[in-house]
């Protein structure tokens, strides 16, 4: 079942995105062509014109679809699991965890497509097929590739992460006891999202302490400030390369492990919220 | 087929059931009447699974509320709850993918009996013509149990008729049908038992032939009577 709502969430967003991601084709298009005219014509005022107005439209639409992306998919959880059409997917015959992982994931996966979709748009709109990203893997030695992956591995977990913050602050929000009408359950459900971010970096303290400590020693002990730098200091010597890239790959690694956690905890926190205390208006 | 046992549902301070109980028997066509906010939706959507309870049990077919429950129960909501997103098509592929009991062939024969195209939008279409859509999807399955909650609110005469025709010659005559209603003069010729209920409690729940044997009176004219204002 959880294939078929998978297939069921990716129909209605593929609706959304497809016709964003052609308006987007069609900007950079334009921009492309403007550029090309441009480079041919250098000396044609209107055109160097025209090129530079349709690469801030280009730009600003990138822009606009990286934020609308994102506000799409937390509406999406909000009006089809939440408000009307929630009398639909509540009464299939799946249980809750699989309505929110089918959210969580197509709502990642097209929030991902989104930006390569604008780091397409943004190379064919200025003709320039280069990307940074790739010579950096290239010239890179095995140890700074980890730190890389690493680091790609942390970038992605938190669209997860902070979409399940979205997905937890509106379950609570919306499943709140009493007959509220919509506009309470907006209220309610941005009051939960303060509280989960207030979670969420107290959580982050926890665990920078906790790498603190496991790097320098505890933090409750004095002289913290000083073993900090010490260790510091040991990596900027010549030669002490490795234990730097050790230390990122360590923290990248921490990061990583802590934004999973935390996906998963406000994704426990949404389908109780869903499975036990539902309230559909 | 249904049982309710003690059941009580509180929004807030407000009690919409309150020591609810009753049992509903397969192979009848119950209507659930009362006043509004008597708690005759909160009942359907107990029963639907969109609401839990205070207290008390709930159990469609021996079992609780649950996936199990939701693959035998077939329920139409008061408001329109199909994504607008969709063609009528997407709906009924959607219908076919979720529910086995789903009939596919019923479904497209009662669309074409209405002029539905199925490759029209779900949002263009007219508020009537989308009620007439969500009714079919729900009747052209084999439930065990069908909640139907206002099925004619806010609908012309004529369509009022259509729905019943439809809910009467589509129905699994071995389910137990439920309808939520005040349309009680429309709706009394297809019930088999009715339940009054008032304040969240359960004021009544008798066999229309017998209401009309001994109480002399249609189910329409009783119920003016139990809940005169």
């Amino acid at each position: 079942m959880l294939g078929k709502l998978i297939g069921y969430d990716n129909r209605i967003q593929s609706k959304f995105f497809g016709g964003v991601y052609a308006v987007m084709g069609v900007l950079a298009g334009i921009a492309a062509v403007l550029k090309a005219l441009n480079e041919h014509f250098n000396h044609v005022i209107v055109l160097q014109y025209a090129y530079q107005i349709a690469w801030v439209i280009c730009r600003a639409a990138a822009i606009a679809v990286i934020v609308g992306s994102i506000i799409y998919v937390i509406a999406l959880f909000r009006n089809n699991l939440l408000k009307d059409e929630g009398y639909f997917m509540h009464t299939l015959p799946v249980p809750a965890w699989q309505l929110y992982v089918s959210k969580l994931v197509t709502g990642t996966v097209w929030i991902v497509v989104s930006i390569v979709v604008v780091i397409l748009a943004y190379m064919l709109g200025s003709l320039d097929f280069h990307l940074p990203i790739l010579e950096i893997l290239r010239d890179s030695g095995v140890e700074e590739l980890k730190i890389v992956w690493l680091a790609g591995i942390a970038i992605f977990l938190s669209i997860p992460a902070a979409l399940s913050q979205f997905y937890a602050s509106f379950s609570i929000g919306y499943t709140w006891e009493g007959k509220g009408n919509s506009r309470d359950r907006d209220i309610l459900s941005v009051v939960a999202l303060i509280f989960v971010y207030i979670a969420q970096q107290i959580v982050g303290m926890i665990t920078l302490g906790l790498f603190i400590t496991f790097q320098c020693g505890s933090i409750f002990k004095p002289h913290l400030l000083e073993r900090v730098i010490a260790v510091l200091n040991t990596m900027d010597h010549v030669g002490e390369g490795t234990k730097f890239n050790e230390y990122l790959c360590h923290l990248m690694g921490t990061v990583s492990v802590e934004t999973f956690l935390l996906c998963v905890a406000f994704g426990v926190v949404a389908v109780w919220r869903m499975s036990r205390h539902l309230n559909m208006e | 087929m249904i049982q309710c046992e003690h059941v009580k549902k509180e929004y807030g301070r407000k009690t919409a059931l309150a020591d609810f109980s009753a049992e509903f028997e397969t192979g009848k066509i119950i209507g659930l009447l009362g006043p509004n906010g008597s708690g005759k939706t909160t009942l359907i959507k107990i029963l639907a699974g969109l609401l839990t309870t205070e207290e008390g049990v709930v159990r469609i077919d021996k079992k609780p509320i649950g996936v199990d429950t939701k693959r035998i129960v077939s329920y139409l909501p008061e408001r329109p709850y199909l994504s607008s997103a969709f063609r009528v098509k997407d709906i009924i592929r959607t219908f076919e993918e979720f529910y086995e009991d789903f009939d596919k062939s019923v479904a497209e024969q009662m669309l074409q009996s209405l002029h539905i195209d199925t490759k029209s939008r779900i949002a263009s279409l007219s508020k009537g013509n989308r009620e007439k859509v969500q009714l079919v999807m729900v009747m052209s399955r084999r439930a065990k149990v069908y909640l139907l909650d206002e099925p004619m609110g806010g609908v012309d005469p004529a369509a009022r008729d259509f729905i019943l025709k439809t809910i009467l010659n589509n129905y699994n005559e071995e389910a137990c049908v439920l309808i939520s209603t005040h349309l009680i003069s429309d709706v009394e010729k297809i019930l088999d038992e009715v339940i009054f209920i008032k304040d969240g409690e359960l004021v009544l729940h008798e066999s229309v032939d017998r209401i009309r044997e001994e109480e002399k009176k249609s189910v329409d004219a009783l119920f003016r009577e139990v809940f005169a204002c």
